[in-house]
């Protein structure tokens, strides 16, 4: 990304910068996760970065092309919301993308069944959604993802609407296909510890317009899993990113960080 | 729940039966003249004997065949209607004052105008029915599309959907329920203008069967046809209904 803002117009306003000055390189098979105070336009850079969304200014280039307004093949994107169709099966639910780019059936059979496997979805290919808890359902997006075999995959706060302990298995499970897919990972997050567990590297964001302020390397290996929330570098780094995030954060709020608290 | 779900339908049940019998009882006691109405069992008995004459029944299905047409075309209409104002804002401003008063509007005055230009015959009629079915069907889809979660449109996007792939496997089945409440709508009003049209100038159709019994005095075969109309209506409405909540459970 090379100095990428976003600038939204609203009649009888003025205009409201999103993103301003946004550079980052992203590497290869890197899990790179994004942090910052809320509305700083995280949404808004997951958007650009998938081609959801063109950038007002800047360029953002994946694989040597420019991304601007359509999704480049090759990237994978799970969305906060649920957005599993409730009418479809689990399987069909998974299966919705392969029938779009010609496969065969067999191999969008072989591929599906894979996924589900993988997702801990096999025993529940035929049920529905809604017959299905949020942390199921968050699953079967991921899955729907997974099939497609991207090469970067883009997360959205998927579980945001989880339970902690149910995050934490998530967490596992995206370190595991992250892994065993060798895709590039970029997660927004709004949690510290899932970021520090789970990144190679933490960008953190400024409050609006958004922009990245410092860039938090973890120092994990790729075969880590949740167990290095016992690790006292885990500390040090969720540490570090509070306190960049917590002058952004009151900054945010519009509260003038460097007065005196009251007593 | 359960229990009172049956309570409820023991009263619906209780209200029509007193009906019934009261309209029975004031019919048998010669408060009403025979030529004006006449006491339910006759009715009964003179529907019975309607649905056993071939001609009646092939009457009631040109007449269902009609609707049928008429609710087919209005769907196809109504959710194309729907996903092109619900893609074009402007547009969707621009025929806001029409969707609002659309049935206020004398829409029966343009069947004349219809039989000129489609001859005399079923065309007219499916006409009217498609111009009084369609109005429900576009509504809709509208609605319907105004509630289909934005990540919806985004899931689409991402998986590289064309926009006529994205209405037929994305919009289309995530608004189904409230599509289909606009078509179980649409189904009442092609009746309504079908049998409308048939009492004017058509010569084969339930609608058409009904004003001959009135117009030769034939006063019990007259309501013995509208109960069984009524019938096959409410039966029609309720397997409509039936199948609205299946795919709104599936949906939900």
């Amino acid at each position: 990304m090379r100095g990428v803002g976003r600038v939204f117009l609203a009649a009888a306003r003025e205009p409201l910068w999103a993103l301003r000055g946004v550079d980052l390189d992203i590497r290869s098979r890197e899990f790179f996760a994004i942090i910052g105070p809320s509305g700083c336009g995280k949404s808004t850079l997951m958007d650009i970065i998938a081609g959801l969304l063109a950038p007002s200014e800047g360029e953002v280039i994946f694989e040597g092309k420019r991304v601007s307004g359509t999704v480049p093949d090759g990237i994978g994107v799970v969305f906060q919301e649920d957005a599993s169709f409730p009418w479809l099966s689990v399987y069909d639910n998974v299966a919705f993308g392969l029938e779009e780019i010609g496969l065969e059936r067999a191999e969008i059979d072989a591929r599906v069944r894979y996924a589900l496997e993988f997702m801990g979805l096999a025993a529940f290919a035929r049920h529905h959604p809604p017959q299905l808890s949020g942390g199921m359902r968050q699953r079967v997006c991921i899955a729907r993802t997974l099939v497609q075999r991207p090469r970067l995959i883009l997360l959205d706060e998927p579980f945001a609407a989880l339970d902690q302990q149910t995050r934490l298995l998530m967490g596992e499970e995206l370190l595991r296909l992250w892994r065993e897919t060798d895709a590039t990972v970029i997660l927004i997050t709004h949690a510290l510890d899932e970021a520090a567990m789970l990144a190679d590297r933490v960008g953190v964001m400024s409050a609006r317009p958004g922009h990245f302020i410092e860039v938090v390397a973890t120092d994990w290996s790729r075969e880590r899993d949740s167990t290095v929330v016992s690790d006292p570098r885990f500390g040090e780094v969720t540490a570090r990113l509070w306190s960049l995030l917590r002058l952004e954060s009151l900054r945010a709020m519009g509260r003038d960080f460097s007065a005196p608290s009251p007593p | 729940m359960a229990h009172t779900r049956r309570r409820t339908r023991a009263y619906r049940v209780l209200t029509v039966l007193s009906g019934v019998a009261a309209l029975e009882a004031i019919c048998r006691a010669g408060c009403v003249r025979p030529t004006t109405l006449v006491a339910p069992s006759v009715m009964l008995e003179a529907m019975i004997a309607a649905l056993r004459d071939p001609a009646t029944l092939k009457d009631f299905g040109l007449t269902l065949g009609e609707v049928v047409i008429a609710t087919a075309l209005a769907s196809v209409l109504g959710i194309l209607a729907g996903l092109l104002l619900h893609a074009m804002p402007r547009l969707r401003r621009a025929f806001e004052p029409l969707i609002a008063s659309y049935y206020a509007l004398p829409l029966f005055a343009l069947y004349p105008v219809l039989v000129v230009i489609l001859g005399v015959g079923v065309r007219p009629i499916i006409a009217t029915g498609v111009i009084y079915a369609t109005m429900s069907v576009i509504v809709a889809t509208v609605a319907g599309l105004d509630h289909v979660p934005h990540v919806f449109h985004k899931v689409a996007r991402v998986q590289r959907l064309t926009p006529f792939k994205t209405a037929w496997r994305v919009l289309i089945p995530a608004c189904a329920p409230e599509i289909f409440g606009g078509i179980s709508l649409s189904v009442g009003y092609a009746f309504v203008a079908v049998i409308a049209s048939e009492f004017l100038l058509a010569s084969h159709g339930i609608g058409h069967a009904i004003v001959d019994a009135y117009n030769t005095f034939q006063t019990a075969r007259m309501y013995g046809l509208v109960l069984a109309l009524a019938l096959l209506v409410v039966l029609i409405n309720s397997g409509l209904r039936r199948f609205r909540n299946r795919i709104s459970e599936d949906g939900s």
